[in-house]
């Protein structure tokens, strides 16, 4: 049965929409999980274009790490879920898996957020 | 029961009929949200919506296309040089294509007795519409605007705007179609029913264009609710912006004077 290349294209648009926007299929490995990543926040940009939080994670060496972890929808998004610009605070024990960055190996995809043990919803939305 | 079933009907149906006519439609004021999902100025290849075809590039054109690094469409890569990621202005055409995820994919209209007023979401821009009957600038004349100079008239109850003297640093779309400071644009304005606003776009532009290039028609649905709510006031912050491109490692920054 032969697919014309649009009908295969339309397709995946519809079941991959982080791949049709940006981020996601460009800088990420959309199809793996990294994680669950868990460090000590140190800074939450509650910023466009995405907000991000930078996190601290300590080695099996002792050695620390910085992490960041990169969300999809923008602040109007998060906030329409419930987030405030402090919904996650420096020193707070952040978990987080989802993607991983195609080339900075401690840049990861904010899928799934737990802040304090207590898991944070994101809602929809972003680019 | 059928003759209950009928008058429901004939009830739901007057009720829609008043609702679509009781409308202005030389009234665009209002918030409108893109409803059509198509990121890119046309049905070009990487749209994805049904047949694509590439925009009419001339030698010079293809040449400034591919000088533009997009981190969205079909040629989209992790080094990238959009003007969105630099904090520099969408220009006009971007941000009438609204091509923002929701619910940033808005922009409102204001009329005033002289001109239309459009303010957009996104980058918190606007752009003004001269309704006086004035005649558009030579654009040899006058320094390009990132938003370009702007006429508008009406032809029946489509509102027609003419508009020259852009800026060409701008992208017409985050595919990274181009334009020169030559583009002439015309958008033709049509509001279709109370809740319907219709928008086709022309780029006239003999540089990059061999041929005058429409767009697919952007339709945006009037959002009530957002009249009544704060601006969200978003800026490019370069503070904010050029750490967060560091961070995915996008090569989207200015390069050093």
């Amino acid at each position: 049965m032969r697919v014309s290349l649009n009908a295969l294209l339309f397709g995946f648009l519809l079941v991959t929409p982080v791949l049709a926007h940006h981020g996601g299929g460009v800088e990420y490995f959309m199809d793996q999980t990294k994680g669950p990543v868990t460090g000590t926040v140190t800074a939450f940009a509650f910023t466009f274009p995405h907000p991000y939080i930078e996190f601290d994670v300590k080695t099996d060496s002792g050695a620390i790490e910085k992490w960041s972890a990169v969300f999809q929808p923008t602040p109007t998004n998060l906030r329409a879920a419930g987030w405030t610009r402090n919904s996650v605070k420096p020193g707070d024990t952040l978990t987080v898996s989802g993607p991983p960055h195609k080339s900075a190996a401690t840049v990861i995809f904010a899928r799934r957020v737990e802040v304090n043990g207590k898991l944070l919803e994101q809602g929809g939305g972003g680019n | 029961m059928r003759r209950l079933a009928l008058l429901i009907f004939a009830v739901v149906f007057v009720a829609g009929l008043s609702a679509r006519q009781t409308f202005d439609p030389r009234d665009l004021s209002g918030h409108w949200d893109r409803s059509t999902p198509i990121v890119s100025f046309s049905n070009v290849p990487g749209s994805g919506r049904g047949a694509t075809v590439e925009a009419p590039f001339t030698a010079e054109g293809k040449r400034m296309n591919d000088a533009n690094k997009p981190g969205y469409g079909p040629r989209r890569g992790t080094t990238r040089n959009d003007p969105l990621g630099r904090c520099e202005p969408l220009g006009l055409v971007r941000h009438l294509s609204t091509e923002i995820v929701e619910p940033h994919n808005t922009f409102e209209i204001v009329q005033l007795p002289n001109r239309i007023l459009q303010f957009f979401e996104y980058r918190h821009d606007w752009r003004e519409i001269w309704m006086d009957g004035r005649a558009l600038p030579d654009p040899k004349a006058v320094d390009p605007k990132w938003n370009g100079f702007s006429v508008g008239r009406w032809e029946g109850d489509t509102l027609v705007v003419d508009s020259v003297g852009f800026d060409g640093r701008s992208w017409v779309d985050k595919f990274g179609y181009p334009h020169s400071e030559d583009m002439r644009l015309q958008e033709r304005y049509r509001r279709v029913d109370a809740e319907t606003l219709e928008l086709v776009m022309t780029i006239t532009d003999p540089v990059v264009y061999a041929t005058p290039w429409s767009s697919d028609v952007k339709r945006m649905k009037l959002n009530r609710e957002k009249a009544k709510r704060w601006d969200e006031q978003i800026y490019c912050v370069p503070s904010e912006e050029f750490p967060f491109q560091r961070l995915i490692q996008s090569g989207n920054t200015l390069p050093e004077p």
